[in-house]
Formats: C-alpha cells, structure tokens, sequence
C-alpha cells in the first residue's frame, strides 16, 4: 500500500492496482477518477493494460513482465500530479427517452408510498435533472447513473427479483440502472427505455460510458412505440448536447 | 472441414486468453479457467498459448473430425479414446477423416480437461476474443454451451505441428484433495482484525458446493472484520478473494464480475489459479502469503515455462555428431551421413 495525501494504491495482486480516492460517491471525487484515467490514456505507460474505473477508485490492469509494482506506482504518483493540469474531454448529456409506470414500471406505486409523493411527482422528480454515470459494472452495460440531488430514499426490494427484462429502468435511492439484457435484480422498477445499452450490432456496441450525463425524459406509449420503430428502422436520432448548453 | 459434436457433455465452452479491454463497460473477462492447462493443449498443439480451446467440465464431449487434424487433451483425465481405443493425455494425437474421438467422466483428480486442434477453431472474435461468456450468451459458439449436431469449423485442417510423435508431456499433478494457493494481501486487508487475518492465513478453507466458472465459495473459519465487509463498490481482478460480511471467502474466477462491493482480504496469484480451477467441492485450500515482489517473479517465471515448453516440444533432439562413411558395395560407392542424437533432458 502506496500513500499520497491524494491518493492511495492497493496492489490487488500481481497484476492490478487499486488507486483510491476519497471514500465517497460524488461527483467531486468522481471526477477525480475520470481525471486520472485520462491522464494514464495520455501518458500511455508501457504495460499498462486495462483501466477500470468506479466510484472513487481506479483500477490499473497491468503486465509484470512489461513494468513491476515499483516502477507502476512510481509512473501512477506521477500521473497524479498532472491530474490538474491536464484538460478533461468535454461533458456530453444523452437524453433517454421513458415509458414510466403501467406494466413495465410495476414499482412505481411502491416507489411513490415510500416517498410520500403521488406517482406523478416521482417521474417528475427522476426525469428533471441531469444524472451522471459514475461507472458501468455487473454486466455489459449496466450504468451506475446517479443524480447529483438527493432525489429518493427508497431501498432496495426485500425479494429480489429473478427477472427483469431488459430496457427496466430501476432505482435505488438516488442512483437509477438501466437493464442490458434480461437479469435478476433487487432494485425497483419504475419504467421502461426503448434504448438498448448494449447493442453488438452497433456502433459503439455501448450505449453509455462512466464520466458522462444522461437526461431521462417520460414518454408516452405512443412515442415509446415510434422510438423504438425508428431505432429498429436506423433512421432514430440520438438527442446529445454539451454539459451546461442543454436545448 | 469441421468437427461435429456427437455429445456436448456436461459443460463444453470455447474459451481463450479471455476478452480483455472492455471490464470498463461491464464486460467479464471469462477465458479459460485454468490458463496452464489450456495453454500446454495449445502448445501440444502448436498454436500461440492463448488460441481458443473446448473447455469440458467434469464429463466430455464425444466428436466426430470431418477432416484429418491434429489435437491434444490436458488437464483432468478424461479418458480419452479414439475410435474405442484409449489414447493418452497431455499428446498431440493425429485424427483421419471419420474418426471419433470421445471423452468420458474424470479419472483421479481435477474437473476441467482442455482440448486444443491444431491451426484453431473458426469461431467469431467477439471484442477480441473468442471465449464463451454464458451470463451474457455472448462469444464462443453462439454465446453458448455444446451440444449435440453443433458443427465447428476448423481453421487450418490437417495441419501437423512439427516433431508430431514427440509433441507429448509428463501428466500433470492437479489438485490432489489439498492445495496451497499463494496470495498478495490486500487491497482490503486493512478492514479486517489481527485475528481475522491470523484465521485466514492458518485455517483450512473446504471449496464448497456452490463453484463454477464466476467464482468458488469456501467454507470454514469465519475471517473477521473489524466493521464489516462493505466497501464502496471497486475492480475485481481474476483470484480476488472477497470476505463478505458473514465472513466466509469467495474467490472470483473466469466469469467473474469487473467490479464488487464487498472487501478483499487478499488475491491469489495468477500461477497458482490453475489449481483452484482444478478443485471440487470438499477439496481443502490452504492460503500462503507473499509479496508484490515475490508474486510478479513467479508469474514471470511461470510464464517463462511455457515458452521453455515450446522450445523443447518444437526440437526435441539436438545433433550431438555427425559422421560421414564412404560405403563401397560391388563396385559401387554409397556416401553415407549418420547423425546422431542426444535426446534432450524431460
């Protein structure tokens, strides 16, 4: 275990490190990470394989026979001390379009009891800010959105779930995922996105990366059915603008 | 131009070196669960380390080859026949056009047995790899496991790697009921007592009944922290040992998740994973610690091993002297050139 007064880096055996930030999950420390992991892409250190990032940790794959602990930890410390210099790519906001409550929003009456509020004020409520993605884990896809507001409390379900179909926009306090593909999950299901995640046929195959903002927007039925023909069809447009400059 | 699977076993995936690169978008690395294993089948073979493989689980498949190929088996002792008739493990086998090759249930130790066919399998590269990820239904053959009327094509059939009756190796010894996995500490070490860490380095742990491809429960004594086992969700590497807060590990393997929430008291080294891959339930595990330092040399000589493997596998036999004869037999004169060998040290 390496410690700066910024950072700390965990071996996590022979070939990982964890660097550590704060222990919490904000978008302060968050960005961190995302500062970090853009300067190890810039710095392009030999051996280096594979970044990982989560909430407020980075984990650094790497190749003993290229570079060794010591050598990495060094070359790491290092590429802290540029994290401030160094610009980072500019915030993009994708707007996902919701289908809330009904047949694929089972929890959203829960939701609402639990909160105190009228279904009506919890979609207002979840699709009125910009939401960041703090990481992607679990499966191939499934973003870790967070609202930088305190938006619920509600816990996650006592029973999990075996299945929940993909496209389910779920919650758990203030932190929504969208499902990839078909899985079992404790978290609730308040709506459904036309969107697919993750996609092999497209390009990029992943809808969303750690680092950026999403804006969710209700539709109705109607509208969810024309999306989801468009997207079938190719001829769907992506509603993308820079963070702060939202239409 | 392909082999057909007559029967898929109980579990047969393609797996390779694992599809790396993509965890930051939630991708499990997968590959071959056992690296050692799938790369002496590789070698035996004389494809690169890392070419895709059938990874078979506690029963075989049984194949039909389309085509002549060259294959080799490693791992557990499938028992392996070839038209009826029992051939070795650890060997590169020549198969004709219509043979069968069959597989059977496990003889003495281990679970998996890799099968390698020279020149590769045609399987699509899914994000750079060709490793089957079940969770997902992606890679490998159709995102899945085999089963009968499956049909593989072959790569490059009728290949044959050179010195084909030397391509053989001493069986190996998995694990035998009892294995000593080697271990850097951390990243969480810090969130567990003195005692807990005591408990976990001199207990002996029992690999229990829920183990597959994503990770291997144990059981045994509990490991204590000192608050308890949560932590703000990190990276997971393959071998991590997670202690959630009922404190018993899980060691995460092959389809194992990118990222986690529970603390890590410590991560097994890459050399010694293959042995726990070979472990069945009730199989005993011991954990022995060393440091960064010590884990990256043996990972650098353990690597080292396979390409000393290959050296000698490609040329078996080294000219020791070579004698020139003039043969005179009725009238006539032979030049004859005798060379002779001095078989390399196994």
């Amino acid at each position: 275990m390496k410690q700066d007064e910024a950072l700390t880096i965990r071996a996590s055996g022979e070939m990982a490190v964890t660097v550590e930030f704060e222990a919490e999950i904000s978008l302060r420390v968050n960005r961190k990470v995302a500062a970090l992991k853009h300067v190890l892409e810039q710095m392009q250190i030999k051996g280096i394989t594979e970044l990982t990032p989560a909430y407020r940790s980075l984990t650094v794959h790497y190749d003993p026979e290229m570079i060794r602990y010591g050598d990495l930890t060094e070359q790491l410390l290092k590429a802290a001390g540029k994290m401030d210099e160094e610009e980072l790519p500019e915030q993009t906001v994708l707007e996902i379009p919701v289908l809330y409550g009904g047949e694929w929003g089972p929890d959203l009456v829960e939701v609402a009891r639990h909160e105190h509020m009228e279904p009506e004020e919890v979609i207002k409520k979840h699709s009125s800010n910009e939401c960041y993605v703090y990481m992607i884990g679990f499966s191939p896809g499934n973003a870790y959105i967070g609202n930088p507001e305190k938006t619920f409390t509600v816990p996650r379900r006592k029973t999990p779930r075996v299945k929940i179909p993909q496209g389910a926009v779920t919650i758990w306090e203030s932190q929504t995922t969208i499902f990839p593909m078909e899985q079992p999950g404790g978290w609730n299901v308040i709506g459904r996105t036309p969107f697919r995640m993750f996609d092999l046929k497209r390009e990029p195959a992943f809808l969303l990366k750690a680092g950026q903002w999403v804006k969710f927007r209700p539709v109705s039925e109607k509208e969810y059915g024309q999306i989801e023909k468009q997207l079938m069809e190719g001829t769907f447009q992506y509603r993308i603008w820079k963070k702060g400059e939202r239409p | 131009m392909s082999i057909e699977i007559i029967n898929g076993g109980l579990l047969t995936t393609v797996q390779d070196g694992g599809r790396y690169g993509y965890q930051q978008y939630g991708v499990m690395v997968s590959g071959a669960m056992d690296y050692r294993s799938m790369a002496l089948a590789n070698i035996l073979a004389g494809n690169d380390e890392t070419e895709a493989v059938l990874e078979m689980t506690l029963l075989g498949v049984t194949i039909r080859f389309g085509e002549t190929c060259v294959f080799a088996a490693t791992g557990a002792d499938m028992q392996p026949e070839l038209n009826g008739r029992r051939i070795s493990m650890y060997q590169a086998v020549r198969a004709e056009k219509g043979d069968i090759l069959s597989f059977s249930g496990i003889k003495d130790t281990g679970c998996r047995t890799y099968l390698a066919f020279a020149g590769g399998m045609d399987i699509p590269v899914v994000m750079g790899s060709k490793s089957t990820l079940l969770r997902a239904g992606l890679g490998g053959y159709k995102g899945r496991s085999l089963k009968a009327g499956d049909k593989i094509k072959l790569l490059a059939p009728g290949r044959e790697p050179e010195n084909l009756s030397f391509r053989k190796l001493a069986k190996e010894s998995l694990s035998g009921g009892e294995v000593a996995l080697r271990v850097v500490m951390g990243p969480q070490e810090d969130r567990f007592t003195q005692a807990g860490i005591a408990t976990f380095l001199s207990s002996v742990y029992e690999v229990g009944s829920e183990n597959d491809r994503m990770g291997y429960r144990l059981e045994g004594p509990l490991i204590e922290h000192k608050k308890d086992g949560n932590i703000i969700t990190d990276g997971i590497v393959f071998g991590s040992i997670q202690v959630p807060s009922g404190g018993k590990p899980i060691i995460m393997m092959a389809d194992r998740q990118c990222t986690g929430g529970y603390t890590k008291i410590g991560t097994v080294i890459r050399p010694d994973l293959p042995f726990l891959a070979q472990c069945k339930t009730k199989n005993r595990i011991q954990f022995q610690k060393i440091s960064v330092e010590e884990a990256q040399e043996a990972y650098i000589a353990w690597k080292q091993e396979f390409k000393n493997i290959r050296k000698k596998l490609d040329c078996p036999m080294e000219v020791a002297e070579i004698k020139n004869y003039s043969i005179h037999v009725s009238g006539k004169v032979f030049q004859v050139e005798v060379k002779e060998y001095a078989k390399n040290q196994t």
